[in-house]
Parts: structure tokens; C-alpha cells; sequence
């Protein structure tokens, strides 16, 4: 099993912080600009960076810093994205299709080790499981190519600017293309990060079942 | 289809069709038998475990089974499939030679893996799966796109049932079926960036041939993915009803020799 290098849970911490903080700026700067755009992507991106306190606050399962880092991360990337780099930086559009596609990934990965330890008629190998999150990424993004596709549709129907865009073939085939990185570097690294995480999951729920029992 | 008369020795397993087993040893070749028991031992006792509260839940081992008439019926499927390999062999289409080979090879595993030319996948689902290379291999002529990606759910469930039978995969029905859903919209999306590279790298025009822009050329990807989306829900739809079907008539032959 390989690990990926990470920081201590201070720095970690410190990172989050940071991250809300631009968020936060940003968030003034669509109000001060009357940018509607930003308000909602900077609002919707802070809201994504707090669920894992809330999670581990109201639900009591405690969720690996890391964890948080790497969600607060993508939609941060993505904030900074449709704030201008998309526009500006020829391959930022590439890195938030990885850093999403990853998180996609994991969610399919915790969902599908979560239903094996549950279920005793269910055994999913650890080989599967690579192939398993390769098939969920690149199922959600052709589900997500779908949707953006149909934001255009409808701008161009009823010529409210969307949030979101296609931008011709090769943008479409190339989110794809890095989708597939992201899933499948989740698919290398995961099973050593991830398989502790859903393991602590499901414990406190059983934890705070027997509580309120 | 099938052999659906039970016997008494069906009544605690999921074999009522008379599907072969490794375990219980459905099949009277003493060699095979001998085989099939070092597996049996080599694969622990999760199988066991498995067997024992699961007579109903397996029914994805289930799917396999050895009747004289549904051999016959996939065995001419088989051939068909071989007489298109030898056409796309004879105009060298290696795209072509590729997935007809391909899905050779799924659909003779589990004759060639259990040595009985009765274990074939039932003809049902292999008519399913291998309808657009016969229709094209055959008649020439071209089918659509849902068509097309409803026989690649076919084949993911039959690879499914496959990794159920060979390894020490578990999956029930519900999981299946999403996880056939999720592999047919996954396909198309390999299919793109297969079809994308070679443009780019041989200078096909698998998907950039409607304009230079690429926007009409997106519209048409998009259009292909919306059907590969319904023909993907389509066939979870129908897999569950099968499944369904499967499973009423499995616990019916139970039922009947319980009380016999």
C-alpha cells in the first residue's frame, strides 16, 4: 500500500483556515462587485468546506483532516476557476476535472466499502475496487458532461448566462481524459487512506445508534 | 429454456435448473469432480458461508446453467459469432477482430473453465448481448446507438455473473444491476477518449468529422451520451425484471419439492 505525503494536522488546520478565508474574500468581493456569479460559487464552495465539521460536530464521526483538506481544496480550485483562471490559465480547467474527479472517486470508494463491511452477502475483492472506481468516475462524468451540456442547452434557449459551459469537443473529451487521472490515482492511493475512513464511519453510527437506543 | 424439473438433491442449493457446481459437484465426470473439489478447498470457506443463507440471493451463479436445448440454441449464437470473426478476419477490421475476439473469449469462459459444453450463459441474455455484432456481422447492416450500448450492458452483466462465479467476488441482485448501469455509461466514456486519441494520433475522424469548430462535433458526442444514459437505464430495468422473473420461478421449484 503506498501513502501519499501529507502534513501534520496543524498545518492541515492552518490550510482549511486559509482556504474559507479567500473564500470569505471573495464572497465580499461579488457583493462589493455585484457579481452574481461569484457570490454564488464562493457561497456554495464555503458551504462544502464546512460539512466536514458539521459531520463531525452533529454526527460525531470524525473525519481524517486530510479528508477535509482535499474537499475544501477541489471546490476552492474550482472558485478560483470560474473567479477568472478557468479564462487565464489554459490547464486550471484540467486540474479542478482531476481534484473533482478524485472526490467523485472517493465518495464512490467509502459508499462501496461501506456496503461491503455492511453486507454479508456483498464481498467486493481489493482488485475489484480498482476497476469499481474507475467505472464510477467516469459514469458521474458522463452524467456531468450531460448536465453541463444541458446548462447550455437551455442558455442558449432562454439566454441566461449558466455557470457552467462546454466548450467544444476536445474541452469535453479532455474533462474526461482527466477525470479518468483523478480516478485513478484515487484507485493507486485510496485503499490505503481511504479503508480507515469508512471503517471509523460506520463505527461511530453503530456508536450512536447503541446511544440513542 | 432450460431444464426446470426439479430434483430432490436441488432442494438445498439454487441449482433447481440443474446449474453446474463446483461445491455439490453437479456434474457426474469423475475428472471434472476431482478438479472441481481442489477449487472448492482453495476457495475457503466464504463460498460455503455464502451458499448457506444465499439459495435465493444467488441468483447471479444462477444465471449459468446446463440444459441440452439452451447449449444448443447458445452454441449456434457461438458460431454465428465465429462466422463473424471470419468475415472481419478475411476485410482485417482489427477494431472489428478486437471486440468480436473480445467477447469470444467472455462468452466461452464458462464452458471452457467448468470442461462442459452444457454450461453455457442462458441463450436469452447471449441473444441480448451479441444481437448488434450479428446483426452487423451478418447482414451488413448498421444498428443505432441504443441498440448498440443496450447489448454493452448485456455484456457487462454477463462479465458480472463471471467475476460472481470465478472469483471470490460477492455482489446481489440490486448491486449488480447498478453496477451494469454505471459500467455501460463508463464504457462510453473509455469508447470517447479511445475514439478521441486515435483522431488526434492516427488521424482518424471517429468523432471530429462533423466541423473544425467542434462544437457540432460536441453536440453529436452528447447526443450519443444521452443515449447510452437511457439505453443504460433501460437495461437495469430490464435486468431487474429478469432477475425477478429468475428468482420467483427459482423459489417456485423450491416450493415444490419442500413439499413433495
Amino acid at each position: 500500500m503506498i501513502r501519499l505525503p501529507r502534513p501534520s494536522v496543524r498545518n492541515q488546520r492552518r490550510l482549511t483556515r486559509g482556504i474559507q478565508l479567500v473564500l470569505v474574500g471573495l464572497l465580499g468581493y461579488g457583493v462589493v462587485a455585484g457579481e452574481p456569479k461569484a457570490i454564488t460559487n464562493a457561497a456554495i464552495s464555503l458551504l462544502i468546506t464546512a460539512t466536514p465539521a458539521i459531520f463531525e460536530r452533529n454526527y460525531r464521526i470524525p473525519i481524517d483532516p486530510w479528508l477535509g483538506l482535499w474537499i475544501t481544496l477541489a471546490v476552492f480550485l474550482h472558485t478560483m476557476g470560474s473567479a477568472g483562471l478557468y479564462a487565464e490559465i489554459g490547464w486550471w480547467d484540467h486540474l479542478t476535472h482531476a481534484m473533482s474527479a478524485s472526490l467523485v472517486a472517493g465518495v464512490g470508494y467509502t459508499f462501496a466499502r461501506a456496503v461491503d463491511l455492511h453486507s454479508d452477502r456483498i464481498c467486493l475483492p481489493r482488485q475489484f475496487f480498482f476497476v469499481y472506481v474507475l467505472v464510477v468516475v467516469l459514469s458521474f462524468a458522463v452524467v456531468w458532461e450531460l448536465f453541463e451540456f444541458g446548462l447550455d442547452v437551455a442558455a442558449d434557449a432562454t439566454g441566461i448566462s449558466m455557470p457552467l459551459a462546454q466548450h467544444g469537443l476536445d474541452d469535453t473529451v479532455r474533462d474526461l481524459v482527466f477525470n479518468a487521472l483523478g480516478a485513478l490515482t484515487v484507485a493507486v492511493f485510496g485503499q490505503a487512506h481511504l479503508s480507515g475512513a469508512t471503517e471509523r464511519g460506520l463505527k461511530a453510527l453503530r456508536e450512536r445508534r447503541g446511544r440513542e437506543r | 429454456m432450460g431444464n426446470d424439473t426439479p430434483r430432490p438433491r436441488d432442494a438445498t442449493g439454487g441449482e433447481s435448473d440443474g446449474a453446474p457446481d463446483p461445491e455439490t459437484g453437479g456434474d457426474p465426470d469423475p475428472e471434472s469432480r476431482s478438479r472441481s473439489d481442489s477449487e472448492s478447498r482453495s476457495r475457503s470457506d466464504s463460498e460455503s458461508r455464502s451458499r448457506s443463507d444465499s439459495d435465493r440471493e444467488d441468483l447471479l451463479a444462477e444465471l449459468f446453467r446446463s440444459g441440452g436445448v439452451n447449449a444448443v440454441v447458445a452454441w449456434s449464437l457461438v458460431g454465428a459469432l465465429g462466422v463473424v470473426l471470419g468475415g472481419s478476419l478475411l476485410e482485417f477490421d482489427r477494431l472489428w477482430i478486437l471486440f468480436v475476439a473480445a467477447i469470444g473469449v467472455i462468452v466461452l469462459l464458462p464452458p471452457v473453465a467448468y470442461r462442459d459444453w452444457r454450461t453455457m450463459l442462458p441463450w436469452e441474455v447471449l441473444v441480448f448481448a451479441l444481437s448488434p455484432v450479428l446483426v452487423r456481422g451478418l447482414f451488413g447492416g448498421e444498428i443505432g446507438t441504443f441498440a448498440y450500448y443496450l447489448s454493452v450492458a448485456g455484456l457487462a452483466l454477463v462479465v458480472t455473473v463471471e467475476l460472481h462465479m470465478f472469483t471470490r467476488m460477492r455482489m446481489t441482485h440490486w448491486f449488480a444491476v447498478v453496477f451494469v448501469v454505471m459500467t455501460t455509461l463508463a464504457s462510453a466514456a473509455a469508447w470517447a477518449i479511445v475514439r478521441w486519441s486515435a483522431d488526434r494520433l492516427l488521424g482518424t475522424e471517429f468523432l471530429s468529422a462533423p466541423g473544425p469548430t467542434g462544437g457540432d462535433a460536441n453536440a453529436a458526442l452528447m447526443t450519443e451520451f444521452v443515449w447510452v444514459t437511457l439505453a443504460g437505464i433501460a437495461a437495469g430495468l430490464l435486468f431487474d425484471t429478469y432477475f425477478k422473473r429468475r428468482g420467483r420461478r427459482l423459489g417456485r421449484s423450491i416450493q415444490r419439492v419442500i413439499q413433495r
